[in-house]
């Protein structure tokens, strides 16, 4: 009997932890609050994930930005601008600000391993997909404290505090229907987009030429980054 | 005043010839032996007689290399062989006084001798071009290069950047087509537009026709983006002439081969960016007008139904990047360059790569280095090279690429080894496509290490054919807002910042900030992405225009974007005139400035296109 029972817990398991492989698609939204100087902001957004594209979607600013990871290990991404239904492709390996060092974790889960790996675990619990580590973090002035989804590879929960600083990132809703998140990126796929190297040659173009004009869009930057072991900036919805 | 110069140097001959004839005293005997305390020896034998010492003054007429404006001669020695004359072999010295020069020293000076001698070498080829009578149709082959975006700025910046990168101070150095024998200057506005843009310009190279900018192979009649004006503007190209005349032709680039420039040899559309179905709108499709790419697929037929009772074979080499277009969208269909996850745009399922190979089954698609090297040129009768999804890389940054790239040289060398197996001759156009991006990045780095690489192109093309019958032009379709200021020391890093004459620190500006020799205009402003190849990483900040302090920045790094004054998301073109550089028959028909549809009618004239292409009827 017991032998039966640990088989199926054994099977159960097993079947728990297959329906939630590790970067499989899904589409996760953010509530984004910001508080600083007694003033709070707030802002939404959304983070989806099919095969190597991520996309981060800022409604609030109607900028979706899809990212892939390529075969030597860059960086490509596009811009999309959801209200004129036109995308930007940039040809551009590696983005600026990790030219030399780009790490996909940080697109791809907003998070790095090394950040992770750099905190406390205080307690971890639930089981299969709907494991959550409690982590927590005191690096100079600024207090983190992490709630991760290891068999997602997804953040629940984050708190940063510096001073009088306060940023929140909380998990407000999640989609894992396959046909949903494809649908999603989909919508983008098929926007016309032009490649940035493009732009300049493209002046009779109202939209391009309101941005040679006007300037692109500030990004919309996401993801945490930590450098050298021994800093970390909030670089979250900064735009 | 010339009396005074004559007595003068009549005084001088007199002065030397009194010295002819002095014979030496002889030497004196041997000396006799010491006596025993006996009588005084006798004296010794006389020594030989001394040989003469001869001096001989030639006077030199004017125009003498040595005295452009006359002078003497002299020449000295011993009169070895006793003849009283001085022979040649016995020349020991000779000695020059030259008449009184109103140059001084300028006369011996090197840039004044190297100055003469181009001056003479542009006299011959004036005495050739009158030998040669007329050239019409002389030219069996004929290539046309274009640098986008290459302005007269960029030639200057890449020919010392390449002189610094080999040794030298850098502003004495020659790309390979500064030293085409003919130059002139090319206008480049499009007939709608006074700063044009690549395909109106292209068109006006190719078809010797100017016409609006964004259109590409019709007239200015057309209306941008209304398929429906198409019909009966279509204009021909140089590419279709030397096609119809039994030629064979081909089409290089390291832009995608649908883009504006490489289209404008063989595509006829209302707007550049129908580069496939998926670009074009829907009452463009169902007014019948053809993306790009499915132009190029379909060109013989195309052109054999155009010329009803022509039979065409096809354009023979056709190499670049643009995969994208001719591909399906679906994954199944990538290549193992993608970088995408779908690779292909193409909305109506066709496969042209697929396409060609079905037609031209005798002929090599390629998609990387691999590929590339493989194909024996001597052997290969067709190839189709399509490098990279969108754009080939920048010349910097092609070690980055999944699959490897051929350089631009690479591709036109083996392009000639392909196209002249025919033995009626060929037409090549080569772009070198990214010198345009670079600059639209604000990155001069990467601009002029294309640039360098596209004057390697053109030396590829120089060693592979042969001047007397085939033309080589080399020009640009328009320029960009880019600049070489400042007062920089000769030998200054072209990508540095000003460093003044007398100098090692950097000037100051009245900010008391230094500043670089290179900027542009307008555009996206300073970056500093250190030894960053892509120029394209430019892409996530916005413009910053204006000053910014230099002093620890590496502004030649390759990833170093420079300083701007108005500030652009992209920096743009310029509408002053570029330079055209040609080589081999009907070069000297390059010179002076003219409408850069002219150019057109170089080609033309020299390789006699139309009236070949007509009598092959």
């Amino acid at each position: 009997m017991n032998i039966v029972i640990a088989i199926t817990l054994s099977l159960l398991s097993t079947a728990l932890y297959a329906k939630c492989e590790k970067d499989t698609s899904l589409s996760a939204e953010y509530e984004v609050t910001n508080q600083s100087n007694g003033k709070t902001e707030h802002s939404r957004f959304i983070l989806s994930r099919q095969a190597n594209s991520v996309t981060h979607q800022f409604p609030d600013k109607n900028i979706s930005e899809v990212w892939s990871l390529q075969k030597n290990g860059r960086l490509k991404m596009s811009r999309f601008f959801d209200e004129h239904q036109r995308g930007i492709e940039y040809e551009a390996a590696e983005i600026p600000e990790n030219s030399r060092n780009p790490d996909w974790k940080l697109k791809h889960q907003l998070i790095t391993n090394k950040f992770i790996a750099a905190m406390q675990l205080e307690k971890k619990e639930g089981m299969g997909c709907e494991t959550i580590e409690h982590y927590s973090l005191m690096k100079g002035e600024t207090h983190v404290t992490l709630q991760w989804m290891p068999e997602r590879n997804l953040i629940k929960d984050l708190v940063m505090i510096t001073g009088n600083k306060k940023e929140i990132w909380m998990l407000d809703s999640l989609i894992t229907n396959k046909g949903v998140v494809k649908s999603k990126f989909l919508h983008w796929d098929l926007m016309q987009t032009t490649d940035y190297a493009d732009v300049g040659d493209n002046e009779s173009d109202p939209f391009l030429m309101n941005m040679i004009n006007l300037g692109f869009v500030e990004h919309g930057a996401s993801g945490f980054y930590y450098s050298s072991g021994d800093k970390m900036s909030h670089s979250g919805h900064t735009h | 005043m010339k009396k005074l110069i004559y007595t003068t140097l009549a005084a001088t001959a007199i002065c030397l010839t009194g010295c002819v004839n002095d014979a030496s005293d002889g030497v004196s005997g041997e000396k006799g032996s010491a006596g025993m305390s006996g009588e005084k020896g006798g004296q010794g034998l006389q020594g030989a007689t001394g040989l003469n010492s001869l001096v001989i003054q030639t006077a030199l007429a004017k125009g003498n290399k040595k005295c452009p404006i006359g002078g003497t001669q002299i020449d000295s020695g011993l009169d070895d062989n006793s003849n009283g004359l001085l022979d040649r072999d016995e020349i020991d010295t000779t000695e020059f006084v030259c008449g009184p020069s109103v140059l001084n020293v300028a006369s011996s000076n090197p840039w004044y001798v190297a100055g003469k001698e181009a001056i003479d070498g542009a006299q011959n080829n004036i005495k050739k071009v009158i030998n040669d009578g007329d050239i019409r149709g002389k030219a069996k082959n004929v290539i046309l290069f274009v640098g986008d975006g290459m302005g007269v700025s960029t030639v200057t910046a890449a020919r010392i950047l390449d002189g610094q990168k080999r040794g030298m101070a850098g502003e004495e150095n020659l790309l390979s087509f500064d030293k085409f024998p003919f130059t002139g200057f090319s206008k480049t506005y499009n007939v709608n537009a006074q700063t044009p843009d690549s395909a109106g310009t292209m068109t006006a190279l190719i078809t010797g026709v100017k016409t609006d900018a964004g259109v590409i192979g019709v007239h200015e009649d057309v209306e941008r983006g209304n398929c429906s004006t198409v019909a009966g503007n279509e204009l021909v190209t140089a590419l279709e002439l030397a096609e119809l005349s039994g030629k064979s032709t081909g089409i290089v680039s390291t832009a995608r081969i649908t883009h504006a420039t490489p289209a404008a040899t063989y595509a006829k559309s209302a707007d550049r960016n129908w580069e496939d179905i998926s670009d074009l709108p829907e009452e463009a499709i169902n007014s019948g007008c053809k993306d790009i790419a499915d132009q190029l697929i379909r060109f013989e037929e195309n052109i054999e139904a155009r010329f009803s009772t022509r039979d065409i074979d096809g354009i023979e080499v056709v190499m670049g990047g643009g995969r994208r277009h001719f591909l399906p969208k679906d994954e199944s269909f990538n290549s193992a360059d993608a970088t995408s996850a779908i690779e292909g745009d193409r909305t109506d399922g066709r496969d042209l790569t697929a396409e060609w190979k079905a037609k031209y089954n005798d002929g090599d698609y390629v998609f990387d280095k691999v590929g590339f090297d493989a194909i024996d040129g001597d052997k290969s009768t067709r190839v189709f090279g399509l490098f990279n999804e969108s754009h080939m890389r920048y010349e910097a940054d092609r070690a980055n690429d999944i699959s490897g790239e051929p350089s631009l040289s690479e591709m036109t060398a083996k392009a000639i080894d392909v196209l002249d197996n025919n033995e009626n001759g060929f037409f090549l156009m080569v772009e070198s496509g990214r010198i345009d991006h670079a600059h639209h990045a604000g990155n001069a780095s990467n601009a002029l290490v294309d640039t360098i690489e596209f004057s390697k192109a053109v030396q590829a093309a120089v060693d592979a054919t042969n001047e007397e019958e085939t033309l080589i032009i080399v020009t640009a379709d328009h320029s960009h807002v880019f600049t070489i200021a400042g007062y920089p020391k000769r030998g200054n890093p072209i990508l540095g910042k000003v460093v003044p004459v007398g100098s090692n620190e950097p000037s100051l500006a009245a900010d008391n900030m230094p500043y670089t020799t290179l900027g542009y205009t307008n555009g996206r402003g300073f970056r500093d992405y250190g030894a960053e190849t892509d120029a394209d990483v430019v892409y996530d900040e916005d413009s910053i225009s204006g000053r910014v302090d230099l002093i620890s920045i590496g502004t030649t790094l390759s990833g170093f974007h420079q300083e701007t004054l108005v500030p652009l998301s992209s920096e743009t073109h310029a509408g002053e005139d570029v330079g055209v550089y040609a080589r081999g028959p009907g070069a000297h028909l390059v010179t002076g400035t003219n409408e850069q549809n002219a150019i057109f009618h170089v080609m033309n004239y020299a390789g006699d296109l139309v009236n070949k292409a007509s009598v092959s009827e």
